[in-house]
This record gives C-alpha cells, sequence and structure tokens, in this order.
C-alpha cells in the first residue's frame, strides 16, 4: 500500500495531509510539537483571496498581477496564476470547515487591506489567523486520523532522507527527548518544514524551525533557489531572546508609521507614496525605516487614528502581545518598530507541480521556493502554505505507483553512536549556532555589500575548521549530524547575495542599486564534488 | 539582582526527579523561557554549587504567547514560561522554582506529555461532519475564543478532577466540543459530540472554576461551559417533551 511521509505539522503539512486523506491515500505526519504548536499558528494578519467581498471588483487576475510585481518578477507566473486563482475556494472550504473569520455586517467573508495591494482582499480571524487556520486544520486532520488515514508521529525530528536510485525511499528520523533513531519507509516524501529561522535566531517565527532539513538536504546535492531572498517584515519589535511581529493588519486598518524630526512627526510612508502610504509592499517600507534608523532614528508604528472599538475588535492580539511583552497600551502610546527577519522566499527549489530534483520527493511552504518571488505580498503565506500542500499531493499521487518502498535501512543507522564515528567530542554547538547567528544577521541584514559578505563567508569558513568534525555530547543526534551542512547553507546563502549583483525586492545591495534586468532569473544553489555552485536559470515557464 | 532558579530535575519518565540550584545575575528583565535559553549556553552550565549541570530540557516554540508549548509550574502556579518576566517571577527570598506540570507524566526536566489531551479528543470525535449555516444559535464570539486555546494545559493542571489518561478531559476538551457541537449540523455526529461531551466532561466538572483563573489565554471558560451546557440540556429537554 501507499504512504505519503510529511515532514511538517503546519499549514502546508496539514493541508496535504488532509488532501491525501481526502482521496484515500494515508500519510504519516512528522512533527517535533503538535500542529498547535508550530509556527503557522503565529501568523496574524490574514489570507488572501479575491472573493471580492466588499464590492470594490476585485478578481484573482488582479491578485495575480499584484503578487507577481511585488515579487518584482521573479517567481513563477504559472505558478502564481495557479496560486491566486484556487485562492477563493481555499479560503471558503477553511470558512465550510469551521474556521472562525470574521464577517461583515450581511454575513460575508470580510476583507481588509494589505500591503501592496489595491483591493481590500485580505480575509482573517482578528490577529490571529494563523492561530484559527490551525484550529480548523487540526479539527479536520484528526477526523481522518481517527479512520487511521492520517498518523501523526510527535515527538521526532527530521535526520536524513534516505535515497536509492534517484528516489525518496523514506526518512531517518531523531527523537526529541530520547537518544534514538527510527526509519519510516515512504512512497513519496512531502517537505514541509518551513524557513530557516535557525540560521538568523532572531526571526519573527517559531525556534523550532531551524532550516535543518533545508540544509541536510543542500548538503546531498538538492539544488535551492533564491536563498538571498529573506524578508525583512517592516514592523517588528525587540524581545530579548528574538523580534515579535506586529501584523501589517495594524495599517491595514489605519495605523501610520511616523518618525519624530523637529519635534513634529513625520509619516514618511504618506509623505512619499500618497497613494498606497503605510501599506506598500514590505520590502520598500522596510528600506524607508531603515534610511531612518541608520541615522539613529526611531520609527514608530501609530495606532491612535484607529477608532478603538476597531482596534479591540480587529487587532486584539496586538493590543495584549503590547501589554504583555513590551507593557505598552498602544491605544495611548506608539509602538518603537524596525525590520526584522520574517519569512525566506528563497528554499528547496520546486517545480510548478512542487516537485523537486529528486523523484517522490516534494516541498511546500516556506520549505519551499515557490510563488513569492523576490518580496511576499503579506497574507500570502498561508495561502501559499495550503495550496502548496495541495499541490505536493496532488503530484505526490500521480507519482504513486502502488506500494512504499521495500529498503531497508542497515540496523546500525539505528543506533545513534553511528553517526558520530569518527568524529571527536569536544564542540559546543549552543555556543556555535550562536555565533553563526551574529555573522549571518550583520553580513545579510537589510543592506548587503560585497565587503561584509566576503567576510562572513570567510568567518564561517573558519568557523567550518574549528568544529572539524567535532561533536557535541549534550546536543541532540539531529544537530550534530545537521549543524555542519547548515554551515554550508549559510555559505550558500552567502554566495547567492554576493552573485546577485543588483537590488531587487528584499535583496537591496548598497554597491549595486537598482534592479538589472539580466538578473531576472532564479538563484540556483547546487552543492557538488565538495563545491558550492551558484547559477542563475531563466524563471521556470520564462 | 541575584535569583536563586530552583529547578525540579529529571532524567527521563523511570528516574526519580530531583532538585538543582542555579544562580542567576542581572536585572531580570527577561522572561523564564529566555532565562533557560540563556543558561543554557552558559559554558560550562553549572549549578549553585559550582558543579556541572547537563543543559536543561524545556519545551518552546513561539516565545509570543501563541503556542502553549512552554507550560510549566512557576513557583507553584501553572503559567507560559514565555511570558512571564524573572522580574516579577521572583519572590521576597530571591528565588523562582520551577517544575513540570504535574498532572501529566514527566518525559523530562520540564517537558511533561501532555499527548492524553490530544487524545481525549479523538477519542471524543471532536471534528465536523457538516457546518450548520450560519445565523441562529452561533455565538460567533465564543467560537473564535474557543478557537485561541494554546492546549497548554493550565486548566487542566489547576483542575480538582482532572489527571491525564483519566475520562475526564477538563476545560482543554470542554472548550474544543463545544465548537463543534454549536458549529455542527443538527445530525448524528452532533449528537453523539453532546454524549460524549456528557461523559468526559459534564458528569465530572464540579464546577468550581479554578480552569479560567490561570487560563493564560484568559478565555472566557465560564460563559463558554454554560453555552456547552446549554446545549447538551436542550437535547434532554427535547427527549424528555417525546
Ligand atoms: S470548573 Fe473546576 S472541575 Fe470543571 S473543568 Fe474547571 S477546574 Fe475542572
Ligand atoms: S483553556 Fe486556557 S488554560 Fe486550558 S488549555 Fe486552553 S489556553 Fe490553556
Ligand atoms: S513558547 Fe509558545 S506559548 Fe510560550
Amino acid at each position: 500500500m501507499d504512504k505519503v511521509v510529511i515532514i511538517g505539522a503546519g499549514a502546508a503539512g496539514l493541508s496535504a495531509a488532509i488532501h491525501l486523506a481526502e482521496e484515500n491515500v494515508p500519510s504519516t505526519v512528522i512533527s517535533e510539537m503538535p500542529s498547535g504548536r508550530v509556527q503557522s499558528n503565529m501568523a496574524e494578519g490574514g489570507i488572501n483571496a479575491a472573493l471580492n467581498t466588499m464590492g470594490q471588483d476585485d478578481t484573482p487576475a488582479l491578485h495575480e498581477a499584484e503578487t507577481y510585481k511585488a515579487g518584482r518578477f521573479l517567481a513563477c507566473r504559472e505558478a502564481v496564476h495557479r496560486l491566486t486563482h484556487a485562492a477563493p475556494d481555499i479560503v471558503r472550504t477553511l470558512f465550510d470547515w469551521g474556521m472562525s473569520l470574521n464577517l461583515t455586517e450581511t454575513g460575508q467573508i470580510a476583507q481588509r487591506a494589505f500591503g501592496g495591494q489595491s483591493k481590500k482582499r485580505t480575509a482573517f480571524a482578528s490577529a490571529s489567523t494563523g492561530k484559527q487556520l490551525m484550529f480548523t486544520l487540526t479539527t479536520k486532520a484528526r477526523m481522518y486520523e481517527a479512520r487511521g488515514m492520517i498518523e501523526s508521529r510527535i515527538g521526532w525530528r527530521f535526520l536524513k532522507l534516505v535515497e536509492r536510485n534517484g528516489r525518496a525511499q523514506g526518512v531517518l528520523l531523531a527523537n526529541t527527548n530520547a537518544n534514538q533513531i527510527a526509519y519510516v519507509p515512504a512512497s513519496g516524501v512531502i517537505l514541509a518544514s518551513g524557513g530557516m529561522n535557525g540560521l538568523f535566531g532572531n526571526a519573527t517565527g517559531s525556534v523550532l524551525n531551524k532550516g535543518n532539513v533545508t540544509a541536510s538536504l543542500f548538503a546531498e546535492g538538492l539544488p535551492l533557489g533564491n536563498l538571498e531572498m529573506i524578508q525583512y517584515h517592516p514592523t517588528t519589535t525587540r524581545l530579548h531572546g528574538k523580534n515579535m511581529l506586529i501584523t501589517e493588519a495594524v495599517r491595514g486598518e489605519g495605523g501610520r508609521l511616523y518618525v519624530e524630526q523637529n519635534g513634529e512627526r513625520l509619516y514618511f510612508m504618506e509623505e512619499k507614496y500618497p497613494e498606497l502610504g503605510n501599506l506598500m509592499p514590505r520590502d520598500v517600507v522596510a528600506r524607508e525605516e531603515w534610511y531612518w534608523i541608520k541615522q539613529g532614528i526611531q520609527p514608530w508604528l501609530d495606532m491612535r487614528d484607529i477608532p478603538a472599538e476597531v482596534s479591540k475588535n480587529k487587532l486584539a492580539g496586538v493590543l495584549d502581545a503590547c501589554h504583555d511583552f513590551l507593557s505598552l497600551d498602544p491605544l495611548q502610546a506608539p509602538i518603537p518598530v524596525s525590520p526584522g527577519i520574517h519569512y525566506f522566499m528563497g528554499g528547496i527549489y520546486v517545480d510548478v507541480n512542487h516537485r523537486t530534483r529528486i523523484r517522490n520527493l516534494y516541498a511546500a511552504g516556506e520549505a519551499a521556493c515557490q510563488y513569492h518571488g523576490a518580496n511576499r505580498l503579506g497574507a500570502n503565506s498561508l495561502l501559499g502554505a495550503i495550496a502548496g500542500g495541495r499541490t505536493a499531493a496532488d503530484a505526490a499521487m500521480d507519482d504513486l505507483h502502488g506500494k512504499t518502498s521495500s529498503f531497508q535501512p542497515p540496523a546500525e543507522w539505528l543506533a545513534p553512536a553511528y553517526w558520530l564515528t569518527g568524529r571527536k567530542e569536544g564542540a559546543n554547538l549552543l555556543r556555535a549556532r550562536k555565533q553563526l547567528n551574529l555573522y549571518l544577521q550583520k553580513a545579510l541584514g537589510m543592506e548587503r555589500n560585497e565587503t561584509d559578505l566576503l567576510r562572513c563567508l570567510a568567518q564561517v569558513e573558519q568557523m567550518e575548521a574549528q568544529i572539524d568534525g567535532g561533536y557535541d555530547s549534550q546536543a541532540p543526534i539531529d544537530e550534530n549530524v545537521i549543524f555542519p551542512h547548515s554551515l554550508l547553507l549559510a555559505k550558500a546563502i552567502l554566495h547567492s547575495a554576493l552573485e546577485r549583483k543588483e537590488s531587487r525586492g528584499a535583496h537591496t545591495r548598497s554597491d549595486y542599486p537598482g534592479e538589472r534586468e539580466e538578473y531576472r532569473k532564479t538563484t540556483l544553489s547546487v552543492y557538488t564534488d565538495k563545491a558550492i555552485r551558484t547559477v542563475f536559470q531563466p524563471i521556470e515557464g520564462d | 539582582m541575584e535569583i536563586k532558579i530552583i529547578i525540579q530535575r529529571q532524567e527521563n519518565p523511570d528516574t526519580k526527579p530531583y532538585l538543582q540550584t542555579f544562580l542567576y545575575k542581572g536585572d531580570g528583565a527577561l522572561t523564564v523561557a529566555d532565562l533557560l535559553a540563556e543558561m543554557n549556553a552558559r559554558e560550562p552550565l553549572m549549578d549553585a554549587d559550582g558543579k556541572p549541570a547537563p543543559r536543561i530540557s524545556f519545551a518552546s516554540s513561539c516565545h509570543e504567547k501563541k503556542c502553549g508549548a512552554c507550560a510549566m509550574l512557576i513557583n507553584g502556579t501553572p503559567k507560559l514560561a514565555c511570558s512571564v518576566f524573572l522580574n516579577t517571577a521572583v519572590q521576597k527570598d530571591n528565588t523562582v522554582h520551577l517544575a513540570p506540570l504535574s498532572k501529566f507524566p514527566v518525559i523530562r526536566d520540564l517537558v511533561a506529555d501532555r499527548s492524553a489531551t490530544f487524545a481525549m479528543l479523538e477519542k471524543m470525535q471532536v471534528w465536523l461532519t457538516r457546518k450548520r449555516d450560519e445565523g441562529e444559535e452561533q455565538a460567533r464570539q465564543l467560537q473564535y475564543a474557543a478557537g485561541q486555546c494554546l492546549a497548554c494545559g493550565c486548566c487542566l493542571e489547576v483542575c480538582p478532577n482532572y489527571l491525564a489518561g483519566n475520562a475526564f478531559g477538563g476545560a482543554a476538551a470542554m472548550i474544543q466540543a463545544y465548537k463543534a457541537i454549536e458549529q455542527n449540523e443538527d445530525d448524528a455526529h452532533r449528537a453523539e459530540l453532546k454524549k460524549q461531551y456528557e461523559e468526559h466532561f459534564f458528569n465530572g466538572c464540579s464546577q468550581s472554576l479554578a480552569c479560567a483563573k490561570v487560563c493564560p489565554a484568559r478565555l472566557p471558560l465560564e460563559t463558554i461551559q454554560a453555552r456547552a451546557n446549554a446545549h447538551l440540556l436542550k437535547k434532554h429537554s427535547i427527549l424528555q417533551k417525546r
């Protein structure tokens, strides 16, 4: 019998599992924590779909055009077409499954304004859209679990893909709390493991998303795309350990950005971009903020012009978070904000059907490089995760051949000690990762330049030399195996940023300002013959 | 300030728990979750007597009070470690006590096994067959509130009647069952949901509402419970009339 193994229990993973179950294909979902705890729950503002409930003549075609444009023409147009045209059905389906979306007075799905979009197109559940969406998907998945169509294995992390004859055969997993390894055979494997937060350490998302699955597969030769495209969200606020997101919905509902100049408020977005103002695409807003921050001037996000009732009804989560974490009441005082890492547009390279370059291996959600080009529109990520999960499931079903791989890994692979053979104790991977975080934060910030990128490459190479096969006896087995691959992945990102000698979307090079048409290509990173190769290849369908 | 962090530790489910004390120096303007992460990065991590200690296991994901992973006992009260600041948790004797939730099996250190809460939802068949039409009998605000539940287990920790693995599901099960009962169309599945609700919540709840007081998401558990009970009792009254 067929069985699809899905790495990740977030929006993309569950969407794939449910879609498979609807077609009677069983799956196993692997996750360190249950679905209710993964990063998708943190999404706030909404999910885009041209439902046209606000009387503004919105269409999927316009959604498509605006997504493609905000991505600075770097996405696969056909994929964007499919995404945006599937969107209305996706949102209506979620609503039918019980998702508590905000409604208009006439009982239609309400839609709010979001950055880079000329129509009110963002369906939402107050400021907890991700949470409500995951509740809905988890509820649906529970039904299929009870029927034996979905099996969830919680408390396991990805260790390694097992590949034979160019096909994915199954995955090796490491137990989260015990020193234990397991093997799960598969007919197909869908990677829905999220972004690469763990390389930077201060991203707004979950600390579970280390990017280890991506790093491991990169080291095995799987191509990755557009790694340099890292979204800095314009309104994040510093917490002790990491940055916290203040949803774009605040600006969608009328929140304003300003800086103090000579004792007066300068609404810098409204001055410079009279049409979309505070709701320009994220890359633009982040760059405008950065202009002030570089001069030591703090940008503020002001909610005081939003009617208090609206804030309390539609942005309750923001008020709570500011109260709990900043001891601040946004109804009384502005929120200090700055750009912070929020989303990785790049990742595992997939075609329009979410197939990777290994047969029976697919990727979806933030782990994949799809839909968002050089800059993601707000509220397109939950959409991309759900559409991508479905598409990957469809591709997997097309490729099924009626049985699960019969490959059995050698028994020694299941012994944790096997993975440390030939390595010596002595590394501290917690400290090493922190160090890597600091290097990358500095070189891959809002603005990049050749000098900093080259310096960082040298630093990462020095780290590689220092670690030199050493392992950390207190770190989990998967971290010991994959951390060296993370250094490799870090270098691939740096190479991508170095080679893209232009400024496009989220990638700003102070030494190469401006977009250049010859770079309207996918940055492909491949590790072959112990070397990272970075090439620019035509965008699929171009 | 110098604070003594007293942590209940346990190597694995089969070993005995023990207490270990650590020292923290600083202004305390960080959360308990950040503190644990910071302690684990110490090189080497040493207890208050200067003896090397193994890294401390704890669960966390969002660090923003959005996932429920980090629930633990802080000075004996169940709380989310990512949203309790050390300087507010410190007691008069300059100590902070950390321990895993006590109603669940311990996996390691501060990590408790809350899988029973999810198993209970499956057992109670908490899902929808078909959503009923929007409109009558819907309390959309409360349904939304139910969807905000973090499955953190704080309500279960303080509930006098809850113990992981027993028949009583506690508020965490109640809140999810409520949403399904109210949203599902009036079919056999809805009747089954009510039956399950009766068996796994209604019959076991003694209405002390200790749960509502500790819920870190400040969910209106009392109102939700009242509404769920009303749905249940309505079924009975119809039956009685017949
Ligand atoms: S009201 Fe009391 S008995 Fe009922 S669930 Fe809450 S704490 Fe438990
Ligand atoms: S009801 Fe509140 S305390 Fe109970 S699990 Fe949900 S969020 Fe936690
Ligand atoms: S880490 Fe998510 S609630 Fe604390």
